[in-house]
């Protein structure tokens, strides 16, 4: 049965090797140049190259970000840097710029060559363009609704990635300067100062119309309630966006992801009560608002853009687990936010773990016991209730 | 150097003595226009144009959805038929549609964003894009370090509102929706976006294709263009948020500076160069 690729983002190492144990196909990440997300940490090339030998050992894909609008200077050391991405098996690169991919196929490149969002493709015209140039595959801009990707996918039959979950531009991607001319931070080679959600008031001439906030904000992507229907028109690859997220984020959408599409591939069919389940899980790491935003052909223009959302940050996530349990169930934790002993817990792990119970017992490394764990990012030796494996997340049930 | 201006009115074309050529568009496929012309209207001024040894360039820059892509080949269709100069655009549906009937060679490359570094020209004319407008990202030193063999293809805006944000939504309409206002005023054309903690006032358009947001001062590279002039084969004056007597100000003032070597005395701080002197980094 079809299925189509699980892509997800990885700011840095170990985020890639949670993307992947946790069921991503594929995982994109920048490197230290031509990547969007400067804030990101981003990988050297000896980076890279574990990252592609982890994920090639788990049977998964890398794609490497290589898609900012360059100036001159940034050419410099494009040929060595694509040459060194090619010597150790990148799987496909992200780019923008047209010159990026001619010098790629000049240089004979093994690796595959995906359109970026950055380019705002709308229609299969765009795609038979990019085609036309030896592309292999475009990621579609996220203005389209499900119809209009259901038939560029028809017409074209060219494998396309659509945008399943994370944050917005809520402007065409690569086409907003505001924060370039508003903070002199580029957007476009990943500075981006989100300008477009700070407050704006609306005047006309000298005067202020109204004292209400002006929001260009949009809302974030949520695409669970679209998931069969683009599993129905055979888009290739489900992209999921933010390489600045938290492993744990990345763990947990993933995951969620992973059973949607497993579970339709399964059995061609999704409850709604399968449905509410999922986003109910998928709430658990998100501070935004969520929309299908334009998946849905019905929205109106009302209900795209934040109302008066602000970002409430979540301390349900307590713990990252760095051992596997041993013969009595001690785990070695990594503190994340406040616990107690005999706090209500519930833990995600690779391969689907999900399970709930109760702190048991905290020791600190001294082996002293503790009530209350209350240092970030203090290691701890933790008795739970049944094993886990290393890389699974504890959160506050 | 040619001189291409945007117009109010078809009238406007007999005033517009240095302009070699006339921009125009049709809202239905244009974004950023100073006025929307219909096809009559079109036919008129290439009918005008040809009579003053002018050419008339239109612009095709919305982005396109599939269920346009019929409207778009008509519409090229009969520009082609009219013997249209020039096809400013920024999908590359618009080229790739123009490709079925031959018409592509007609087709310049004009996007807010893409265009900004040297690499890219050369690859764009590589691949057959004849002509294109570099974006207001370009810093002096690229421009002057543009090789002979591009100075035929490129071009600049050089004087004229710029645009910074293009959205798909509908922002002011979803804010009027929200608050109750008055629907008059998404006729209102003289709208802004002041962001709470600065003083600049950001012109703004809505319409069916989105939203678009604009710098608060008008691009001007005037005191520059004797540098640039050297390095490019034409020149836009977009007269949007402005008029016509702004527009032939300042297309006169080009063609005064570059022809005659002749200044114009104006303060330019109310002006901006956009990133023509200065870089604009990432942190």
């Amino acid at each position: 049965m079809y299925k189509p690729e699980l892509l997800a983002p990885a700011g840095d190492l170990q985020r890639l090797k949670i993307a992947i144990l946790y069921g991503a196909d594929a995982v994109f990440i920048g490197g230290k140049i031509f990547s969007l997300r400067a804030k990101a940490n981003n990988f050297t090339i000896e980076d890279i190259k574990e990252g592609v030998l982890f994920a090639h050992q788990h049977h998964a894909k890398v794609y490497v970000t290589v898609n900012i609008i360059p100036e001159e200077e940034d050419f410099t050391a494009l040929n060595d840097y694509l040459l060194a991405l090619d010597e150790i098996h990148v799987d496909a690169i992200i780019i923008s710029s047209i010159t990026v991919l001619l010098i790629a196929k000049n240089l004979h490149c093994h690796f595959e060559i995906h359109m970026s969002t950055q380019l705002s493709i709308t229609n299969q015209k765009a795609i038979q363009f990019y085609k036309n140039l030896g592309a292999d595959r475009v990621v579609l801009a996220r203005e389209l609704n499900i119809n209009q990707i259901r038939e560029m996918k028809n017409a074209t039959h060219f494998p396309i990635e659509v945008f399943i979950h994370g944050g917005m531009c809520s402007s065409y991607s690569g086409r907003c300067n505001l924060s370039n001319f508003m903070s002199n931070r580029d957007a476009n080679k990943g500075g981006c100062a989100h300008s477009c959600r700070w407050i704006y008031h609306l005047y006309d001439q000298h005067q202020l119309l109204d004292s209400n906030e002006f929001t260009l904000a949009s809302y974030d992507l949520m695409a669970v309630d679209y998931i069969t229907q683009l599993m129905d028109a055979k888009v290739d690859s489900f992209k999921i966006e933010g390489r600045m997220k938290s492993a744990y984020y990345i763990a947990n959408v993933v995951r969620i992801y992973r059973q949607i599409i497993d579970n339709y591939s399964m059995h061609q069919s999704m409850t709604q009560k399968q449905r509410r389940h999922f986003k109910k899980e998928i709430l658990k790491t998100e501070n935004r608002s969520l929309s299908a935003v334009f998946l849905n052909k019905n929205l109106l223009h009302e209900g795209i853009l934040l109302q008066n959302g602000k970002e409430q940050p979540s301390q349900s996530f307590i713990g990252f687990v760095l051992t596997d349990s041993d013969s009595k169930n001690y785990v070695l934790v990594q503190q994340r936010n406040y616990f107690e002993v005999n706090a209500n817990i519930e833990i995600i792990g690779p391969h689907n773990f999900q399970k709930s119970g109760k702190i048991l017992k905290i020791f600190d490394m001294d082996g002293q016991v503790i009530s209350v764990a209350n240092h970030a990012t203090q290691l701890l030796k933790v008795k739970l209730p049944f094993k886990v494996v290393e890389n699974s997340f504890i959160r506050l049930k | 150097m040619e001189y291409i201006a945007t117009i109010f009115d078809l009238n406007d074309i007999f005033q517009l003595n240095h302009a070699n050529t006339i921009l125009v568009g049709h809202d239905r496929f244009a974004v950023r226009l100073t006025k929307s012309f219909n096809r009559t209207e079109i036919k008129k001024i290439k009918k005008i144009c040809d009579s003053l040894n002018k050419k008339v360039y239109v612009l095709v820059n919305k982005i396109f959805y599939d269920e346009e892509l019929e409207q778009l080949k008509n519409y090229l269709q009969f520009l082609k038929n009219i013997d249209i100069n020039g096809i400013l655009f920024s999908d590359f549906s618009v080229f790739e549609t123009a490709k079925a009937f031959h018409f592509e060679n007609r087709c310049i490359f004009y996007h807010e964003t893409l265009l900004r570094n040297i690499q890219d020209c050369l690859s764009y004319k590589k691949i057959g894009i004849s002509k294109m407008v570099m974006t207001k990202d370009m810093h002096l030193n690229e421009i002057l370090n543009l090789p002979e063999s591009l100075i035929n293809h490129v071009g600049l805006v050089v004087q004229g509102y710029f645009p910074i944000y293009y959205t798909k939504r509908k922002p002011l309409k979803n804010h009027i929706k929200k608050y109750h206002l008055d629907q008059s005023l998404l006729d209102n054309k003289n709208l802004y976006l002041k962001e709470a903690t600065r003083n600049e006032l950001y012109p703004l358009k809505e319409n069916q294709n989105g939203m678009i947001l604009f710098y608060h001062q008008p691009l001007s590279y005037y005191q520059f263009i004797d540098k640039i002039s050297k390095k490019i084969s034409f020149i836009i004056i977009d007269g949007i948020f402005s008029d016509f007597a702004t527009v032939k100000k300042w297309l006169d003032a080009y063609y005064h500076k570059i022809e005659n070597n002749q200044d114009i005395h104006e303060n330019f701080d109310s002006f901006s160069t956009a990133f023509l002197l200065k870089k604009v980094g990432v942190k």
